[in-house]
């Protein structure tokens, strides 16, 4: 017999026809029935993990930590805005000064980039959060 | 007036009744801290944890749809939390985690097992080891595998449930549980005493 289906036996998961097989497979073969004592008593051990209550200010901590990277995201959001502004400026800048002196020198650009997702990168620079604080201040809270 | 359930909660709160979430916090702290400790086995982090995952429900109650029962919403929810909790404590190797590092400090902050039926101090002391040997063997549990157990066993989730949670199939959440006892059985199966357990019949439903 499958492990999984003595699993699911313990579990009362199986279809009664199912259960009706395990049972008369249990009464026929005591190495079987052993088995499923065995499992009986793995699952009965996990009891000695204890539970515990939830601290009183759990909805503040929530809150104030809402609130706190809500702060911290604007803050990013603006700095992304500037930096963002900024390095328009100096293309504009610099474009400028090309044009005066005859155009920009020839850069090789690759003509083909494959760009892959990386979530990592992309959490790791605060981009999601970025995207997160954009949503918000567009009106989704 | 009668009570309001978990979905018009979660509706009120998705149009902007912040009184609704805390009413939502109120309700399930206990069962989101209770999973979250037995997760990572120590309660800072636990609680730890627990703010996390209500952060994500408040994030993400936009995308809840009231035909999703809330509480199985609630552990999805939770789930990827703890997952994603796992995977930044790789970047952060001082994170007290149990799960990652059981000796020293996952052993020191082991809660004492308080065992008032023992009948003598040997019978607390082997009830003692195996609480450690427990803890040890559901640290070392793939997190997939250790999070079904825990909600099969002390939240009542049923295959079908656990199968919406973890967007597998029903099979595939049978053999994700029965890798989980099996791994679990290979270490703690010399602390066993197969005879002196009974049959537990019902799982805790919180």
């Amino acid at each position: 017999m499958k492990p999984e289906t003595l699993s699911a036996y313990l579990d009362g998961e199986l279809s009664p026809e199912e259960a009706a097989r395990v049972e008369q497979a249990l009464r026929a073969d005591p190495a079987l029935e052993a088995e499923l004592t065995t499992l009986r008593a793995v699952d009965r051990a996990l009891d000695v993990l204890p539970g515990c209550e939830a601290p009183d200010d759990l909805e503040q901590r929530v809150r104030a930590a809402l609130a706190t990277r809500r702060r911290g995201r604007l803050i990013m959001l603006v700095s992304a805005a500037a930096a963002a502004a900024a390095i328009l400026v100096a293309v504009l800048l610099t474009q400028g000064g090309a044009e005066q002196t005859g155009g920009l020198p020839e850069v090789p650009v690759a003509t083909e980039y494959e760009w892959e997702f990386d979530e990592d990168l992309y959490q790791c620079m605060g981009l999601d959060a970025i995207e997160e604080a954009v949503l918000e201040e567009l009106g989704t809270t | 007036m009668a009570e309001r359930t978990d979905v018009d909660l979660m509706l009120a709160f998705q149009k902007g009744d912040e009184s609704a979430f805390s009413a939502l916090i109120e309700r399930h702290r206990n069962t989101v801290v209770n999973l979250a400790y037995r997760y990572v086995g120590n309660r800072q982090d636990a609680e730890d944890l627990a703010q996390e995952i209500f952060i994500k429900v408040y994030r993400a109650r936009d995308r809840y749809q009231p035909a999703a029962k809330f509480t199985t919403w609630l552990y999805r929810v939770a789930v990827n939390a703890s997952l994603n909790e796992v995977r930044n404590r790789k970047h952060r190797p001082t994170f007290r985690a149990a799960s990652l590092h059981a000796a020293p400090d996952g052993e020191a902050a082991l809660p004492v097992v308080e065992d008032v039926d023992s009948a003598s101090p040997l019978e607390a002391l082997e009830q003692s080891e195996l609480h450690r040997e427990v803890r040890r063997a559901v640290d070392a549990l793939p997190e997939r595998q250790r999070l079904a157990l825990l909600l099969n066993k002390f939240h009542g989730l049923s295959y079908e449930e656990l199968a919406e949670t973890f967007e597998l199939s029903v099979q595939a959440v049978k053999s994700l549980l029965t890798r989980a006892r099996q791994n679990v059985r290979r270490m703690i199966e010399p602390h066993l005493n197969p005879n002196a357990a009974p049959a537990p019949g019902q799982k805790e439903s919180a």
